[in-house]
């Protein structure tokens, strides 16, 4: 591997520019006021300052959980800013009401909201520290009955779905983060698709966090009704900053009777330099609910970036016949941690799951898979097959695999399957004899490697994903 | 709410009351006592393990802190009766020792089958002092130190006839326990197969034993360049029966290790097994079968550590989980950084016989070397129809044609063992436990 292996020079991160804006801060720290502040801020009616105020009293019983196999130092939950956001100079109307320079960042970033008759059917909600600064094709998809909008809009236009939905799939203790992120979360998306409507485009939201001292903490909220499907993709940087930042974010997903979520992200966090300083931790709860028959929820995510991920993007499969699906590529580099992975719960009949997990380590980075499966009494037939791969690339990474398999019922059928394996000599040595240049032969193996995960994202981001893998990889193999 | 179960989990010592019996009868005469009252503080520190600590979170210890254990006596048994009814085994006859509820039987045990050179006694004053790092119920075991047996195999030596360790308890009152320790040495390319049997005495009626009890094993390997051992571990304890095990190998230069461990009895069993490399080319394999059923939980946790290169490791465990048993498989295979050419393959199968039976199955790979082979495969279903289809197609009833299935389920496993009259007993026990809706060796008693 020796000669393989070595040279550890990195791609620079392109992302880690920041943009002066001015934007409008709570002071630093958290307490009752802090919480009440950011809801007066966004003129929140009565059930959310009261959900936030449920959430921060739980929170601060709770103690910080240090099971997970990364290691970081305390955070210090009083020196974060826990609201930013661009100042509003007036209310805006439409999008050429939008600062320039925010606009300016949005197309560096590749996300041109100006053009979109590039990013042709894909709906935009552009994220900016923690609020949402345009929301595009929002018409088009009025026209279907599809709500896209920020969750503050929704708050204020749809408090009835909020309410109905806020915090039942991840309640406001559900741990330390989740507790933290129901209190303070500034803003995120919302999407929701009425009885039997199949959401005409992709949705699409980017997150960016601007300020180096603030923290992001955004909440997504999907609802699909009867027979309805969606397909949402986010995307997320943040500038270059020595200090390391926390990103506690929220996602809920609701599938009822015949509903199809299909949730891709590419995360691409600054993550860091190559002595793992800086870099955001990225400690976010994703949990979907089947609650209806036949629902289906389908995780996929490329996690290229972040100091620290810790994530594991869940599925309830409570209606009948329901299926969930998790496909993973985690990326490490460098100094980077992740410990990702899913859940899946079967409770209901002919329940059915696939997990499907690559993790690919390099330099001194630290990746692992932590999975549950667990099968209840009344999850009658139901089905689980789980395949998590590792490829090591040098001798300075790691990877684990940590699955739990709980089976309370016989009529369950479970499969897992681990393998752990590295870029042979051969193999570059095929490739190289054919003419392909080494850095072309890792990138096509790594490719094969995450085609199973990469097939499952939609086209755009396919493309960006597969940029992204060869990208951070530059390098750091031969 | 676990926290706080936790507390009071470990508010009271169901230990504390014999080692005070103890001390009163030892303090004084044994030069052993000072490393034994301090293992016994180790363990008042340390508490017993519950369902808060990741390596327990399947098994809780909650029964045994219920009420108070003391420790076993073998005053007023028979030793005629003993004789007739411990179950040895042909191979043994002249090399076993046998202990009868933690006390050792010079006149049950032979072995005179031993080449000259090769010790094999009940451990003496050379008890290990308690080390920082040990577990709570390896303290506990060290505190109560008295059942325990010392082999030691010069270099080049070979015994050819499997080394019994036969660990009976035949329990009389409730809720008495045994502390067995085992130390093997083989020094450089020395052959030995030991063979540890732990079964609680029939009675008359040749029924297995109605009162709760604790086993609570320790054992401890140490192989030498080039040394072969095959350990065997049956475990058929009484139905009300706790027992706990932890085993460590320490496997050195071109050393071999196979480990079969078949759980079949005990009301909760849990075993523990640690092997670890010290220098390139060892190898280990470890099989094993927990065969369960009632309400009967089996538990085997297993952690192999390459910290060195070009070492094997094969983990082969199935499990067979009728009536409301569950069965709890954790295999961890940690490669180290530097430790390369390491080939390491996890296998784990279930099969769910009953609807209310339960698996809880992690098999874990934490990898810092590049140039490995390493994998893990778990499963957890139940027969499959077709193959029962098949069965009946041919003329079999579906009784018969389960049983068959689940017979050759097992018998991927129970097969490897290498003492052929063993094999039969534990293959005879398989057909006994895969018969449907018949009480079969235990688990059909609840406490």
């Amino acid at each position: 591997m020796s000669a393989i292996a070595a040279t550890l020079a990195t791609q620079e991160y392109k992302y880690g520019f920041t943009t002066d804006i001015e934007s409008d801060v709570a002071p630093r720290g958290l307490n009752e006021d802090t919480i009440r502040l950011i809801s007066a801020k966004k003129e929140e009616p009565a059930f959310m300052l009261e959900f936030r105020l449920k959430a921060y009293r739980q929170w601060l019983k709770m103690t910080e959980p240090t099971w997970q196999n990364v290691e970081y130092p305390p955070i210090d939950y009083q020196d974060i800013i826990y609201y930013s956001a661009p100042k509003p100079k007036k209310k805006l109307n439409s999008l050429d009401e939008v600062d320039p320079e925010l606009l300016e960042t949005f197309e560096k970033l590749g996300i041109p909201l100006h053009e979109q008759k590039l990013l042709a059917n894909v709906a935009v909600d552009a994220i900016f520290d923690s609020v949402s600064v345009a929301t595009t094709y929002k018409e088009k998809l009025r026209e279907h009955g599809v709500i896209f909008c920020s969750f503050s809009e929704a708050v204020k236009e749809h408090p009835e779905l909020v309410q109905k939905y806020l915090g039942t799939v991840v309640p406001v203790a559900d741990n330390y983060f989740a507790a933290l992120n129901s209190a303070v979360f500034s803003d995120g998306s919302f999407v929701f698709v009425p009885k039997g409507v199949q959401c005409p485009m992709e949705l699409s939201s980017y997150f960016r966090i601007n300020n180096s001292e603030s923290g992001q903490f955004e909440r997504t909220l999907i609802i699909c009704e009867e027979g309805a499907s969606v397909s949402y993709l986010e995307g997320c940087t943040a500038p270059k900053f020595d200090k390391n930042q926390l990103h506690a974010a929220v996602v809920e997903l609701i599938a009822l009777d015949d509903a199809d979520i299909k949730y891709s992200t590419v995360q691409n966090w600054y993550a860091g330099d190559e002595e793992g300083r800086g870099g955001i931790y990225n400690f976010v709860t994703k949990r979907g609910k089947c609650l209806g028959r036949n629902s289906k929820i389908s995780w996929t995510q490329v996690e290229t970036g972040s100091a620290i991920t810790w994530k594991y993007p869940s599925c309830v499969l409570l209606g009948d016949n329901s299926v969930g699906e998790f496909y993973s590529v985690a990326l490490t580099n460098h100094r980077q941690q992740a410990d990702t992975g899913t859940k899946m719960i079967h409770i209901g009949k002919n329940t059915r799951s696939r997990i499907v997990s690559k993790g690919i380590s390099a330099g001194k980075s630290n990746n692992s898979y932590r999975g549950l499966v667990k099968i209840l009494p009344s999850a009658e037939n139901a089905r689980n097959y789980t395949q998590c791969d590792s490829m090591l690339i040098g001798h300075d990474c790691g990877a684990n695999t940590f699955p739990y398999i709980e089976v309370q019922n016989n009529t369950a059928k479970i499969e897992h399957e681990a393998t752990t394996s590295k870029i042979s000599e051969e193999q570059i040595f095929y490739f190289m004899q054919r003419g392909i240049p080494q850095e072309d032969a890792i990138s096509m193996i790594i490719s094969g490697f995450c085609k199973e995960v990469i097939r499952e994202l939609p086209m755009e981001f396919a493309v960006e994903a597969q940029r992204l893998l060869g990208l951070k990889l530059e390098n750091s193999v031969g | 709410m676990t926290a706080m179960k936790a507390e009071t989990a470990r508010a009271f010592n169901p230990f504390a009351d014999a080692f005070a019996a103890l001390a009163s009868r030892l303090a004084s005469r044994s030069t052993q006592w000072a490393a034994q009252a301090e293992a016994f503080a180790v363990f008042e520190r340390l508490g017993l393990p519950t369902v808060a600590d990741e390596a327990w979170r399947y098994t809780s210890l909650a029964p045994l802190t219920k009420q108070a254990f003391h420790l076993a006596t073998a005053d007023g048994l028979d030793a005629a009766a003993l004789q007739r009814a411990i179950p040895f085994f042909d191979e043994s006859a002249t090399t076993r020792l046998v202990f009868v509820n933690g006390v050792f039987q010079a006149g049950l045990s032979d072995v005179s089958g031993l080449p000259a050179g090769v010790e094999a006694r009940p451990l003496d004053d050379r008890f290990p002092r308690p080390a920082p790092g040990d577990t709570p119920l390896r303290a506990l075991n060290a505190a109560f130190w008295g059942a325990g047996v010392t082999i030691r195999l010069p270099r080049g030596k070979a015994v050819a006839p499997p080394i019994g360790l036969f660990f009976v308890t035949a329990p009389t009152v409730d809720f008495a326990m045994t502390h067995p320790r085992v130390v093997i040495e083989l020094d450089e390319a020395a052959i030995a197969t030991v063979a540890e049997i732990h079964t609680v005495l029939c009675d008359e009626e040749g029924r297995f034993g109605a009162h709760p009890y604790l086993t609570n094993a320790v054992a401890d390997i140490q192989l030498g360049q080039g040394a072969h051992l095959t350990h065997i571990k049956l475990q058929t304890e009484g139905s009300r029966a706790y027992h706990l095990a932890d085993l460590r190998a320490v496997i050195g230069r071109g050393a071999s290790f196979a480990s079969h461990a078949h759980a079949l009895g005990g009301l909760l069993s849990r075993q523990d097994l640690q092997a670890r490399f010290t220098d390139e080319g060892g190898e280990c394999r470890l099989y094993g079968l927990q065969a369960i059923a009632g309400r009967q939980l089996a538990d085997s946790h297993i952690v192999v550590d390459h910290a060195v290169p070009d070492c094997a490791s094969e983990i082969l465990y199935k499990g067979v989980f009728d009536g409301q048993a569950r069965g709890v498989f954790d295999g961890r295979v940690i490669v180290r950084q530097g430790a390369q050419r390491v080939s390491a393959v996890t296998t784990n199968k279930n099969l769910l016989l009953s609807t209310t039976a339960r698996a809880d199955t992690k098999p874990q790979l934490e990898i810092f070397a590049d140039d490995v082979k390493c994998g893990h495969g778990a499963t957890v279903g139940q027969l499959d129809q077709d193959e029962i289809f098949y069965l009946r197609s041919r003329g079999l009833t579906e009784a018969a044609a389960r049983r068959l299935l689940t017979f050759g389920f097992a018998r991927e496993v129970s097969e490897k063992l290498p003492i052929p009259s063993l094999k039969v007993r534990l293959d005879s026990a398989l057909s006994a436990r895969v018969e449907p809706h018949q009480p079969s060796l235990s688990g059909d008693l609840t406490i």
